[in-house]
């Protein structure tokens, strides 16, 4: 029984990571109707910028806001200089513009902050929690309420503000929210900035437990991509549900089959929702909402 | 209008393929007069990865070869003998090393040290055996061609000071889990042999993705069985994650880790809470704590001296390039100044040499030195710490 829990937690865990990333990847495909491949990127640029500002000597308070603003401003360029001389193209060239962001940017990552793992602080000291048998870290507690935060958070910016109607208007049908005045370059930039600062939170929440290196976007990037297909590629809510499911997967599979295949089982059941439920786990098959 | 294009193509070509044989003939020129014009000197070839992602540990291998240079200027000729170490940067991809080395040869080198890392050396290799150049590797690979010389130890050497460790503290069960990748999968084969031999059984086995974020569930699985260690293999940022989820589990058995993770980076990850942590690295790490010897008092000139030319402290990385080196400079005092007396008197007449890396014995084993050079260290106040 408690290696039961102990798996479910450490599922838990790990999927919230992805899930954070996930959230990320949903805000600009709503907005631009891109995939963004650089947004594991932004968390490796949110995680490593924090590392260097605490080792400047900012406490880890001032450090996260700094190093959301760095990468939120490093999304606003990103955009400017490399998705809007192009927005004319089609989708699949500005996924592979995004790809092509993704690899100088890890390129960076690796000029500047080398190639050895760098350890971030936690938000707050504090031992691991013994839960009936299990393990909890408490930074994965943190993340849990992150990941809470973000979804009401996102859900009162979209449904609510005028902005966030704006945003997703732009998506829905570009031409018509031209024609309402709404300025779709300019809603595309905005989505770029808000979802690199959301890759940077994911950065420095995740950074205390897994170390962040220059590298670090790829493998996270992928599975929060994962996660946000299980939710059906337009719902936050999904995602985060995707994300931990895929971690939940993951854990189970390793736990009671084999750590050799827990990636491989990950994948096949992701290839079952692609093969059963194209438009995702948790959104009804309804169409075009209109 | 069409012939008169067509015979300007032609005048064109022949003009192109006049110059490139007019070029290649110059260059064959300066190639002989440069070799008569350097009679008194003899030249040793380094290929390392000064730039790109491997530089993490070519660049102290490039200072090294920058600091080697220094010496030997300082000590002036051997025998009439200038020597000159050519150091090539491949920057981290295979086929730049293949060319340097093609450009090393047609230099006229006696010998070869290099390359950082294993792919790079295993591309080099046959070119060495063609040419019958002594290579002196300073990366961990598999060959049995009698001009390959192995700087590096051997994936079986690491494992002795482990199994050493076990046996001294009495453990008979433990549980191995490693990475999924190129390097992670090479220590337990190595490891399980000589364990076999000494009584020691693997009890669980676990693997993880190099890439992986958290290995609590790998620990969860291989506590069932009651291990009296854990043995990790596995490079950085996987080493210290894996070592983490150890302490939040709170196990209260040794870890083991590899030499992948005897660096300042694995340090820095397990950072105050490090305790049951050890690692497999070099005695050049704990110089200060080591029982006098000469080992201790060489260890000692090479730290120094690096450390005072870069104000930064050399790693077992450049400890191998340096035996590659010096290994040769030692063949060339003895008399040797050519690739075939190199090779010979190394396989015949230079008995032990004590390198940084540990002692070489090239009659016993040209595949690794001996395992007097590592060493099972602790972690104490965030420094390594000598146990034996």
């Amino acid at each position: 029984m408690d290696l039961f829990l102990q798996y479910l937690i450490t599922g838990l865990t790990v999927g919230s990571i992805y899930a954070l990333l996930a959230v990320g990847f949903v805000t600009i495909y709503n907005v631009t109707g891109v995939l963004n491949l650089a947004q594991g990127e932004f968390a490796m640029i949110g995680a490593l910028s924090c590392v260097t500002l605490v080792n400047l000597g900012i406490p880890i308070f001032g450090a996260i806001p700094l190093a959301i603003l760095i990468t939120a401003i490093i999304g606003l360029a990103v955009e400017r200089l490399a998705i809007n001389p192009a927005r004319k193209a089609t989708p699949i060239v500005l996924v592979v513009i995004t790809l092509g962001v993704s690899i100088f940017l890890k390129g960076m990552g690796l000029i500047i902050w080398g190639t050895s793992p760098k350890s971030l602080p936690p938000l707050v000291e504090s031992k691991s929690i013994e839960f009936m048998g299990a393990v909890v870290n408490s930074q994965s507690l943190w993340i849990l309420v992150v990941l809470i935060a973000h979804l009401v958070v996102l859900y009162w910016f979209f449904e609510k503000t005028f902005l966030g109607s704006a945003l997703r208007a732009s998506e829905k049908n570009p031409r018509a929210a031209s024609l309402m005045g709404i300025n779709t370059s300019t809603m595309s930039m905005i989505a770029f900035t808000i979802a690199a600062g959301l890759g940077a939170i994911a950065g420095v929440m995740i950074a205390p437990l897994t170390d962040a290196t220059y590298e670090m976007g790829f493998f996270i990037g992928i599975k929060g991509f994962v996660a946000m297909i299980f939710g059906g590629m337009h719902s936050i809510p999904g995602a985060v549900a995707g994300g931990l499911l895929l971690g939940v997967i993951e854990a189970f599979s390793g736990g009671y089959i084999s750590t050799y295949y827990s990636d491989a089982l990950a994948f096949g059941f992701l290839l079952l929702v692609l093969f059963f439920r194209p438009q995702g786990l948790f959104t009804k098959a309804t169409g075009e909402r209109v | 209008m069409k012939k008169i294009l067509k015979g300007k193509l032609v005048a064109i070509l022949s003009l192109v393929f006049l110059v490139v044989i007019a070029g290649c003939g110059i260059e064959k020129e300066e190639e002989t007069s440069g070799e008569k014009k350097e009679g008194g000197v003899i030249k040793i070839g380094v290929i390392v990865a000064e730039t790109g992602p491997a530089s993490t540990l070519g660049s102290a291998q490039a200072k090294t070869v920058e600091l080697l240079q220094k010496q030997l200027d300082e000590a002036g000729p051997i025998d009439g003998n200038k020597i000159q170490l050519i150091k090539q940067d491949y920057e981290t991809n295979d086929t730049k090393a293949v060319v340097a080395m093609d450009k090393l040869i047609s230099e006229g080198v006696v010998a070869v040290t290099g390359a950082t890392q294993s792919s790079t050396t295993m591309a080099i290799i046959p070119k060495a055996i063609e040419k019958k150049l002594p290579l002196f590797t300073i990366a961990p690979i598999q060959s049995d061609s009698e001009y390959v010389y192995s700087m590096a130890q051997s994936t079986t050497v690491i494992a002795i000071p482990i199994v050493e460790y076990l046996k001294k503290n009495n453990i008979k069960k433990v549980a191995w889990v490693n990475a999924s990748d190129g390097f992670g999968v090479t220590g337990k084969p190595a490891f399980e042999a000589l364990a076999k031999e000494n009584g020691i059984e693997i009890i669980a086995h676990e693997e993880f993705d190099a890439t992986a974020t958290d290995m609590t569930i790998q620990l969860t699985k291989v506590r069932k069985s009651n291990p009296e260690a854990i043995i990790v293999w596995s490079r950085t940022p996987g080493a210290g994650i894996i070592a983490r989820n150890f302490k939040a589990l709170n196990f209260d058995i040794p870890m083991i880790q590899s030499t992948a993770a005897a660096n300042q980076g694995f340090l820095e990850q397990v950072k105050d809470d490090n305790e049951n942590i050890l690692v497999v690295g070099s005695k050049l790490s704990v110089i200060d704590q080591l029982p006098d010897s000469d080992q201790k008092e060489m260890l000692k000139a090479f730290n120094d001296s690096y450390v005072k030319e870069f104000n930064s402290k050399p790693d077992l990385f450049a400890a191998h390039l340096l035996d590659g080196v010096n290994v040769v400079v030692n063949a060339i005092k003895a008399g040797n100044v050519t690739s075939e007396d190199i090779h010979n008197y190394l396989q015949n007449d230079l008995g032990t040499y004590l390198g940084a890396t540990g002692t070489f014995d090239f009659g016993v084993s040209q595949a690794s030195p001996e395992p007097d050079g590592i060493s099972v260290l602790s972690i104490e106040n965030n420094d390594w710490k000598f146990t034996e």
